[in-house]
């Protein structure tokens, strides 16, 4: 495992040394204290604790990819005039978005803009029937969006847990691939 | 607010895979369940036991959002130069947590950057 760390001051003392000299020190390489320190934790649970994080971003990163397939698929469809499935697509995306909107990647951020954007863009239409159509679509793509959210962020929080077999077993799995160690 | 103490020095650590450590002092009795609970702002709390709360104050703003997208950070509990105990401890986001700090006499780092 590499050992590069950085290093992040706080509580009260930090804080007032920020006050009298800011940015000085503000993150710095890990102290030759804190570095001693480290080589002593156990190699497993360093590993372990490294395993739980690239777990939870390959996790995050699938959502990514869901959200940009969903809006890929959903520009298409709306363009060739089938609201429906367009907004069911754009449901999917935005809810996929919002797990990370929650967690405030840009990127991600963008993909929910995109999907919101989509969905009025079906709002807009001057038919009667396609407005209320889209109406509809618009509430069931916020419900979905909440669902989808809460359901993925329920999933993440179980494998994360450590007592949890399966999602140990999961946690692993997705760490070593995350880490491109295989299985 | 009883029943709380606030750990004023602590360090945390980011290592290479971006895995988070939490170096604090080292504290009697052995940990149950730890968990930190964290709104993303500029202090969290530290659930070691059940009955044990530390307040983990003033928080890096550098390192408030690796914190707040972790699914865990290792705690490493030290008396000078040595490990004391070191465990995992879950991280459980909340939108606010609903402590008016201001009241126990913590600030934030946002206040001092905008004076200036």
């Amino acid at each position: 495992m590499n050992d590069q760390y950085n290093q992040y001051p706080c509580g009260k003392e930090a804080y007032n040394a920020y006050i009298k000299a800011p940015m000085d020190w503000y993150v710095s390489k890990l102290d030759s204290k804190y570095e001693k320190l480290t080589k002593k934790i156990p190699s497993k649970m360093l590993r372990e604790a490294a395993n739980s994080h690239a777990a939870k971003s390959l996790v995050y990163s699938l959502g990514a990819g869901v959200a940009f397939a969903g809006s890929a698929v959903a520009a298409k469809v709306v363009n060739d005039g089938t609201p429906v499935m367009g907004g069911i697509l754009a449901a999917t995306a935005l809810g996929a978005a919002a797990l990370h909107h929650a967690k405030n990647s840009k990127l991600v951020r963008a993909f929910a803009h995109g999907a919101k954007n989509m969905a009025k863009t079906i709002e807009k239409d001057t038919r009667a029937d396609r407005k209320k159509m889209a109406a509809k679509i618009s509430t069931f793509a916020k419900v979905a969006a909440k669902r989808l959210h809460k359901g993925f962020s329920n999933f993440v929080h179980k494998i994360g847990e450590n007592n949890n077999p399966l999602g140990k077993n999961v946690r692993n799995l997705l760490g070593r691939l995350a880490l491109g160690k295989g299985r | 607010m009883s029943g709380y103490t606030t750990e004023n020095d602590f360090v945390i650590a980011e290592g290479s895979e971006g895995e988070l450590y939490i170096y604090i002092s080292a504290k009697a009795a052995t940990p149950s369940n730890p968990q930190i609970v964290y709104d993303g702002c500029d202090h969290a709390i530290f659930m070691r036991r059940p009955e044990e709360r530390i307040i983990l104050d003033y928080i890096n703003p550098q390192v408030r959002d690796k914190l707040r997208k972790a699914p865990a950070v290792v705690v490493v509990e030290t008396i000078l130069e040595n490990i004391k105990d070191c465990y995992i401890a879950n991280m459980k986001m909340v939108d606010k947590i609903p402590v008016d700090w201001n009241k126990i006499g913590l600030k934030s780092w946002e206040e001092v950057a905008l004076k200036k």
